[in-house]
């Protein structure tokens, strides 16, 4: 198995109504095991690109290989969407059946998994999410945050090696934000790779590596203490820094002295305290 | 202008099988030039609630009165009701239907039976108010423009009426950051030119930021009322209802354990001058 799990090299793609690549020329791999945010501005090119991922779209030129395998290969199309699940940002348009557990099956029921296998896939994967109490449950009756976490449990229960998720937390209260959240980040513990695209940018603070996209091209890569380095040039993408770093920039220019690379509440008391026992 | 809640009840398909009361016994008043943010978790009743604002939901029990007038009283027109109250739905943009943005944005001043002339002048006036340009945006089809783009369409529709009173469901949602930076200074700007602001809204670095009144809902009643400051000062009690409070809230809470008497900073320009102080003791601007 390699190590890269993603490689995307050189991809170019054009919607056919459009005069302007979508994705243009965009390299980048992502490492197994890695949680991966996207981040980029509204029209950017972030969806088109996990498309690309999973094989829903395929490059006008250049290559995806994913989990080592060409998308463009007509032989691995059903084993790379199965192997690379996504979830989107309306849970309302993501969930099928009238019971929870039923649910979770659809997606089972239609790769032929045997029968006999599905009840403990099914239990697994509303277990990993925490909603085995919600399994005989209506999903319309749900929040926003359990109906998510049953569309993730739907992905699971195929069992990928990658997730991806485009702005999957967008259309939740911060309660449902944050349980979405806290389940992917535990996914990503006990080994998923996890593409995450989101305009929180606070979200991309909590992930090994951050890629920013603009008009359809990949400009910056690096950890989130490279990429939240430079406020202004976050801005000029139509981005931001999380705001305890804002804040710690305004500070620095002010003469403390506070680190580089203060993203969260916990970088910014810890290294404040530090800071006073010094004073 | 005055609105008023009289206790306030709406339920949902009364004596069905599916019957829920949205929001209990609300009463409060909303007067001329507030800023009022409306907080609370998905199905608290926050939508519920602004829709009686401007009439588009009646009480199932209680009064709604505008300037001390029974909103939905017979008699009493809902045209108008809706001109001086103005609301903007979440995710407003999906709402847009005409070929062009200028015939978008004249739909509402068109229905309140305004000459051809009066209508230009109204939508040109909106346009420019959304931060948009007549001269570049007025003949486009609002489908081909950006989202953001498309968000400030929809809003100039509303504004374009001169509403008194804004009523805005998380006007932001969904943007890139600068995106709903941009859309939160046009609604600072609309307060400040003497539009009375009602926000609903998720983001609590948002509502700190800019409002002046908070009101808490929960559970379809009204637990919170106050300022900011006052708001945040029970962060714990905000915590408790699970909501979130500002990450500079959390940051001064956090720091009580090395300084047990720090403020509790609202918003960011606060927690600077606080950070500031202690930690150069004294406000030494460069």
């Amino acid at each position: 198995m390699s190590d890269e799990i993603i490689v995307l090299k050189d991809v170019c793609y054009k919607y056919e109504e459009s005069s302007h690549n979508a994705v243009d020329h965009v390299s980048m791999t992502v490492r197994r095991g890695e949680m991966t945010a996207v981040l980029g501005r509204n029209g950017s090119g972030k969806s088109t690109l996990v498309k690309l991922i999973n094989g829903l779209i395929l490059p006008d030129s250049g290559t995806v290989l994913t989990d080592g395998m060409d998308t463009q290969d007509d032989e691995h199309v059903w084993d790379i969407r199965q192997r690379a699940g996504m979830v989107f940002q309306n849970p309302d348009n993501q969930l099928v059946a009238t019971v929870v557990r039923e649910d979770v099956a659809f997606g089972l029921e239609n790769t032929g998994v045997p029968s006999t296998d599905m009840p403990e896939r099914i239990d697994a994967a509303l277990k990993a999410v925490n909603m085995t109490d919600f399994a005989e449950r209506a999903p319309h009756l749900l929040s926003g945050g359990q109906k998510q976490r049953v569309a993730i449990a739907g992905i699971l229960a195929m069992r990928p090696d990658i997730m991806l998720f485009d702005e999957a937390t967008a259309m939740l209260d911060p309660r449902g934000r944050k349980e979405v959240f806290e389940t992917v980040r535990q996914l990503n513990r006990e080994g998923m790779t996890v593409v995450w695209i989101t305009h929180f940018m606070e979200e991309a603070a909590q992930c090994e590596t951050v890629h920013i996209m603009h008009d359809g091209g990949l400009v910056l890569s690096g950890t989130p203490q490279e990429v939240f380095s430079d406020r202004e040039r976050l801005q000029n993408w139509r981005l931001d820094v999380p705001p305890m770093a804002a804040l710690a920039q305004h500070l620095r220019a002010a003469g403390v002295g506070l680190p580089e690379g203060i993203l969260s509440i916990d970088d910014m008391t810890r290294e404040v305290e530090a800071l006073a026992a010094h004073l | 202008m005055q609105l008023t809640f009289d206790h306030v009840t709406h339920t949902y398909q009364p004596g069905s099988p599916f019957q829920a009361t949205a929001i209990r016994d609300i009463s409060l008043t909303i007067g001329s030039g507030e800023f009022t943010a409306l907080i609370g978790h998905t199905g608290s009743g926050k939508s519920t609630l602004a829709q009686h604002m401007n009439a588009l939901l009646s009480p199932t029990e209680g009064r709604v009165l505008l300037d001390g007038r029974d909103i939905n009283e017979k008699g009493v027109s809902k045209r108008d009701v809706r001109q001086r109250i103005g609301l903007v739905f979440q995710y407003a943009e999906t709402q847009l239907f005409e070929e062009t943005v200028a015939k978008d944005v004249a739909f509402g001043p068109k229905n309140l039976g305004l000459s051809p002339e009066e209508t230009d002048t109204r939508v040109r006036e909106a346009l420019e108010r959304v931060g948009l340009s007549y001269a570049d945006i007025a003949e486009r089809s609002p489908f081909e423009l950006s989202g953001g783009q498309m968000r400030r369409v929809a809003i100039a529709g509303v504004i374009a009426m001169r509403p008194e009173m804004l009523v805005l469901d998380e006007p932001a949602a969904g943007l890139d950051p600068l995106g709903r930076q941009e859309i939160m200074a046009l609604v600072q700007g609309f307060h400040r030119a003497g539009t009375t602001v009602v926000m609903i809204s998720h983001s609590m670095d948002d509502v700190a930021e800019t409002a002046r009144r908070i009101i808490v809902m929960d559970q379809g009643k009204l637990t919170m009322d106050g300022t900011p400051e006052a708001i945040f000062a029970d962060a714990e009690r905000l915590v408790e209802l699970d909501l979130d409070v500002p990450q500079t809230c959390r940051m001064s809470l956090e720091l009580r354990r090395t300084w047990p008497d720090f403020p509790m900073c609202v918003r960011a320009d606060e927690a600077y001058e606080a950070l500031l102080t202690r930690l150069k003791g004294g406000k030494a601007h460069a």
